[in-house]
């Protein structure tokens, strides 16, 4: 399917979906024209909103950047939700050390900042490169593997919060972070959006950058789509999984980093809100590529907001926005067997009047 | 320590092992037929969580528990047809749909919950089953409990894992299932159609997610909430694969699993402090190690996740 | 094109017919034609004086014509009385549509393995079995069934000389149990011990069909062969000249324990072209791969000037200086979704990269229009997806992009395979031009014509082994008949 008609198509898929969506609306008595002019209001037109927006959207940017690089290197991780627990740990061990009488005591905010980005990455990274290790050298199945991963991350997690990092008290958490480990707001205390945002869309522009215009890109583009051909040609396939893997692992470990250090200001039991799966549908939603992640997070990180503030003022559940973007993926993935069969149909269409014009030749 | 020792302990944690894996187990029946098949149906989370929904809501409607159960099997089934058309006729991806077929549903769950019941805090709660009590046998020291005190629907379940691994090894259909999922060009050229046993294959699972989506509902919990299956049929995928997907083996790694689940609440009965953590992570570490191909891929059906057609 | 034209074949109960020719003679077609796979255009098929109309396999097995091919159709992890009785329904044995009569059918393929020579356990793992047994276990399938008539493909290509003996043997027996083999074969030694008649196909027609007691090798090869109207381009004659590619007794068996390449050794100068002549699957490609680099050998040495590609990768290799244009265009040589600037650089990826790892678009854009002008590409621009080029202009941007740095080492595995005339010149007066401008050429074509007419020097490869070498002048076409059949002088 040309690259044309797939953005012409996905716009199609959002369109119906937000139809469909309006049905949704219906058993609550309420008007879908006004519940969206809500839903879109509120994360789209006031700065409160997206601030929210912006905020809500930014781990599903790192975990869809993770994504596309992984899956473009036919790396098939599903471990997002691991690596965002592990960027989480790795955050707040940076971020905790910066207390009074620790490590980073002393330092500058800007070394905090550094090293927290820094940690977080590397975590993540050699989270997901177990998994591409046991793949490359035992043949291991990177799906299953990379789900069983999140697990034993989620219990990891769990465990520190309950045991060496908790905080004074019966909560499962950490202490708060210091002021100097926390990612400043940016516009003004009432509103939620953070520094991480920033360093989200630098992400973007970095996983841009790298998958069109550098050699290492063009290696992983090549290896997802033949690793024959690649292998013929020189590219060292299991080097450059293994670089994909920690690469991705990194990007997803920030979206833990951005929700620690910019939401949630300690480690939880149970990382607010975000799922690795979320960020996944959304990368698949933009297309498998860095500026389709951009406006599908935004749109969905919208959708999302806007579906809970909805939810506080009627009686509709926040739970529809989530609906409403499967449905629209749905649309997005069955789109090329669409085609096919309008084409298939279009040909034999054609044939058939061909025929009937054509007598005795 | 002393509280752990002590033969109550071992007894309560065995029955509450058992109870706690019957669901799952249920699941991961179904799930190894399809496996078998060649087909990776990572939508029975979603299958899952969506029948204990309807199971819910037909049984609070009408007061009938087995009228719920048998919603939920439908609801399965239902479920089942569109994904097999996804995987089989469409040809798409199994991993990806599975994950947006997930995400889905936990939403339309969740929103469904809602447009029925609303948002009241009030948790509504539904008769279940009753557990049954053999009145001689629940004596037995430590096993007894375990082994005869549990709910109807557990001897079900155990049923179903004796007539699978019949159907698998001692049918023809069996035959014709691992065949497809083993070397499916040698099975169509043999005369098997292998898009229809894979639906088949994909519809069993589904089934048997729906059932154990309802069987969920109505034993452990008796109340809906969101999230209730909580990945339970990610654990069953790990149940599958360490149990070498074959049946028995399937039931011995589901009783683990639930041994483990079962340790924490039993051990915070007892008023001891463990480290539980390592022992829930652990069950997840030995799937690791079974899938990671250090073991050598000896069990893992040849064709799995291989989408076949004929070229 | 014309896969089978016109051709007739009568198969007798009780015999062993040979079908032999040489690659893209037809006989896979045939064959196709015969166990129901494909639907012939013209003509019929007629099964004991009866039309048959085969819509599959196994339509075809119900007529009692079964085929085995070169790469078996069992299920490794199932047991052999398992792997046998998959599909099955009922009337055989007694069935019912829940259990399997294992201990039945057992029974039956015990009494088949003794009446047709053919030991299998019935509750072996099939995994575990040796090729050979594997193959038995194929033909036992068949007889399961109750076939008369055995299509056998290839079948002593991947068999030990022993387990060719006790192959052998089994035919015998089928033969006296009335049952008709046919065999596809290029091993003429073969057809001459062990069959009863023999039909050679060549360019899609029968050309000859005789009793193999009445015929020779050579009649046979030849007719394999055809008369070879002696055509050369026009070479300029090169003096002597240095071995630039040397590959020392290389020894390669592959996974399943068959052994493809037996001590092989061979020699290139400098603006020398190399031509290796033979069937289809006698170890020509896997030598291409052991040179590029993505086999690795058993043992020998492969060598270009004085390095040693033992343990070079295949990035290491074309550095220094090996080109290889493999026989799969669309799935090996290119990527069919990227466009035809970015195949360009396939493989030589490093050449653009400039400072920070940047990918020099703009050059890449330049060269590869370049080579689109140069090799006359039949491309709206270099952003055209190479996956809709036609075979030849895909085969030219292949040939550009290898040669670009002008190699010292060019391997040509198929180059003209599936082209029409104006690509196949084209590329045939490329590989010249590369030898003029001296470069080492292995050219591996099942084309003997294409051999005959670029190469030097010629060797021939049968079962992995070179079986003859010789110098391109005053040839006899049938003596290389010959050893392209396994016929030894």
């Amino acid at each position: 399917m040309s690259s044309k008609s797939s953005v012409w198509y996905s716009l199609l898929a959002v369109i119906a979906g937000l139809l469909l969506g309006a049905i949704l609306f219906i058993p609550f008595n309420a008007n879908p024209l006004e519940s969206y002019r809500t839903m879109f209001g509120a994360a789209f037109f006031t700065l409160e909103g997206l601030g929210t927006t912006f905020t809500r959207a930014t781990p599903l940017i790192f975990i869809g950047l993770g994504t596309v690089v992984a899956w473009k290197s036919g790396f098939f991780y599903l471990g997002f939700q691991g690596s965002l627990y592990i960027g989480a740990v790795g955050a707040t061990l940076v971020a905790l050390s910066a207390r009074s009488g620790h490590l980073l005591a002393g330092a500058p905010a800007v070394i905090v900042f550094a090293s927290s980005l820094f940690v977080s990455f590397l975590f993540g990274g050699a989270w997901a490169l177990i998994v591409a290790g046991l793949k490359i050298r035992f043949g291991g199945n990177v799906v299953l593997l990379s789900l069983m991963f999140n697990y034993v991350a989620i219990y990891f997690v769990n465990y520190l919060v309950t045991r060496p990092l908790r905080a004074v008290g019966s909560l499962p958490q950490t202490e708060r972070f210091p002021e100097k480990a926390i990612l400043p707001r940016l516009l003004g205390e009432r509103n939620d959006l953070h520094l991480g945002f920033i360093v989200a869309l630098v992400a973007v522009g970095a996983v841009l950058y790298i998958m069109r215009f550098t050699k290492k890109g063009y290696e992983f583009v090549a290896l997802g789509l033949n690793e024959r051909a690649s292998i013929y040609a020189g590219i060292n396939a299991g080097r450059v999984m293994l670089q994909a893997a920690f690469l991705s692992g990194g990007l997803g470990a920030l979206a833990g980093w951005s929700q620690v250090l910019g939401v949630q200001y300690r480690l939880l039991d149970g990382l607010d809100q975000v799922t690795g799966f979320e960020g996944i549908v959304t990368a698949l939603l933009g297309g498998l590529n860095a500026l389709g992640v951009v406006v599908a997070s935004i749109l969905y990180g919208g959708l999302a907001n806007g579906a809970q503030v909805m939810q506080r003022r009627t009686d509709i559940p926040s739970s529809v926005a989530l609906m409403i973007q499967g449905i629209i993926v749905l649309l997005v993935l069955t789109g090329p067997q669409v085609q096919q069969r309008v084409a298939a149909w279009r040909s034999r269409h054609i044939a058939r009047t061909e025929s009937t014009g054509d007598i005795g030749s | 320590m002393n509280n752990v020792l002590t033969i109550a302990f071992f007894e309560t944690w065995l029955a509450a092992s058992v109870r706690l894996a019957g669901p799952v187990l249920a699941v991961s029946i179904g799930e190894t037929v399809c496996q078998r098949a060649g087909v990776l149906n990572i939508g029975i989370e979603g299958v899952m969580l969506g029948s204990a929904l309807t199971t819910f809501a037909v049984t609070y409607s009408f007061g009938s528990p087995l009228l719920g159960l048998l919603a939920g099997i439908v609801c399965g089934l239902v479920l089942g047809l569109f994904l097999a058309a996804m995987y089989v006729t469409a040809g798409l991806n199994q991993v990806v749909v599975g994950v947006v077929f997930n995400a889905l549903m936990i939403a339309t769950a969740s929103y469904t919950y809602r447009a029925l019941y609303g948002n009241s805090p009030v948790i509504q709660s539904v008769t279940g089953f009753d557990q049954i009590e053999i009145p001689w046998l629940t004596n037995i020291p430590i096993v007894g409990p375990a082994l005869f005190g549990q709910s109807p629907l557990l001897y079900l379940t155990l049923l179903f894992v004796g007539m699978t691994s019949y159907l698998l090894f001692r049918t023809t259909a069996g035959l014709t299932i691992r065949g497809v999922g083993e070397h499916p060009r040698a099975a169509d050229s043999a005369g098997i159609s292998v898009p229809k046993v894979r639906y088949l294959g994909v519809l069993t699972s589904s089934a048997f997610a729906g059932f154990g989506g309802g069987y969920l509902m109505l034993t452990a919990v008796n109340s809906y909430r969101d999230g209730i299956t909580a990945g339970k049929g990610f654990i069953a995928l790990a149940i599958v694969i360490f149990g070498a997907w074959n049946p028995y083996r399937v039931a011995v790694a589901a009783m683990i699993f639930g041994a483990a689940d079962a340790l924490q609440l039993s051990l915070q009965a007892a008023g001891v402090s463990v480290i539980p953590q390592f022992l829930f992570a652990l069950p997840y570490v030995l799937t690791i190690v079974a899938v990671s191909g250090v073991l050598g891929r000896r069990f893992q059906p040849a064709a799995l996740l291989a989408p076949y057609s004929r070229k | 094109m014309v896969a089978n034209d016109g051709v007739s074949l009568l198969v007798v109960p009780a015999s062993i017919h040979a079908v032999v020719g040489e690659n893209g003679a037809g006989k896979s077609t045939l064959m196709n034609v015969l166990y129901g796979m494909t639907v012939p255009d013209e003509g019929e098929i007629l099964v004991d004086d009866e039309p048959c109309r085969f819509r599959g396999p196994q339509d075809a097995i119900k007529r009692r014509i079964g085929m085995v091919h070169q790469d078996f159709l069992v299920v490794p992890r199932f047991t052999v009385v398992e792997t046998i009785t998959l599909g099955l329904r009922a009337g055989v044995g007694t069935r019912s549509l829940f259990r399997t009569d294992f201990v039945g059918a057992s029974k039956q393929i015990r009494d088949i393995s003794e009446r047709f020579g053919l030991e299998v356990d019935p509750n072996a793992t099939v995994s575990s079995l040796s090729v050979g047994e594997q193959q038995r276990v194929e033909i036992v399938k068949l007889l399961f069934r109750d076939a008369d008539v055995l299509i056998l493909d290839e079948p002593t290509g991947v068999l030990t000389p022993q387990e060719a003996e006790v192959f052998f043997a089994v035919l015998k027996l089928l033969k006296q149990g009335g049952k008709s083999v046919l065999v596809i074969t290029h091993k003429l030694n073969e057809v001459l011990d062990h069959t009863d008649e023999v039909t050679v196909m060549r360019a899609g027609r029968d050309v000859m069909h005789v009793m193999t007691a009445e015929t020779t090798p050579q009649e046979l090869a030849q007719a394999m062969v055809g008369e070879r109207p002696f055509v050369s381009f026009q070479r300029e004659q090169s003096a002597t000249r240095e071995t630039v590619l040397k590959v020392c007794k290389i020894d390669l068996t592959d996974e399943r324990g068959v052994q493809r390449l037996r001590s092989v050794s061979l020699n290139i100068g400098a603006g020398e072209i190399l031509g290796i002549a033979g069937v289809d699957g006698n170890g020509q490609s896997e030598l291409a791969e052991v040179i590029a680099g993505t086999l690795l050998p058993n043992s020998g040495e492969v060598l270009i000037g004085n390095h040693s590609l033992n343990g070079l990768s295949v990035a290491r290799r074309r550095r220094l200086g090996m080109a290889y244009i493999p026989a799969d265009r669309r799935a090996v040589g290119s990527i069919n979704e990227l466009s035809i600037s970015l195949n360009t650089v396939l493989g030589r990826i490093f050449n653009y990269v400039g400072n920070l790892g940047f990918i020099r678009r703009r050059l890449m854009r330049v060269h590869s229009e370049e080579l689109i002008t140069k090799y006359e590409i039949r491309a709206p621009s270099s952003e055209f997806i190479a996956g809709n080029l036609s075979g030849g202009n895909l085969q030219k941007l292949i040939l550009g992009r290898e040669l670009m740095e002008s190699p010292l080492v060019i391997v040509f595995e198929q180059p003209t395979r599936g082209l029409d005339i104006r690509a196949t010149d084209f590329v045939r007066q490329t590989i010249l031009n590369q030898r003029s401008r001296g470069a080492s050429i292995l050219l591996i074509s099942a084309d003997l014509d294409e051999v005959l007419m670029l190469s030097d020097r010629i060797a021939v490869m049968f079962d992995g082994e070179i079986v003859g070498e010789m110098k391109n002048e005053n040839l006899d076409t049938r003596k290389i008949g010959l050893l392209m059949a396994g016929v030894r002088q």
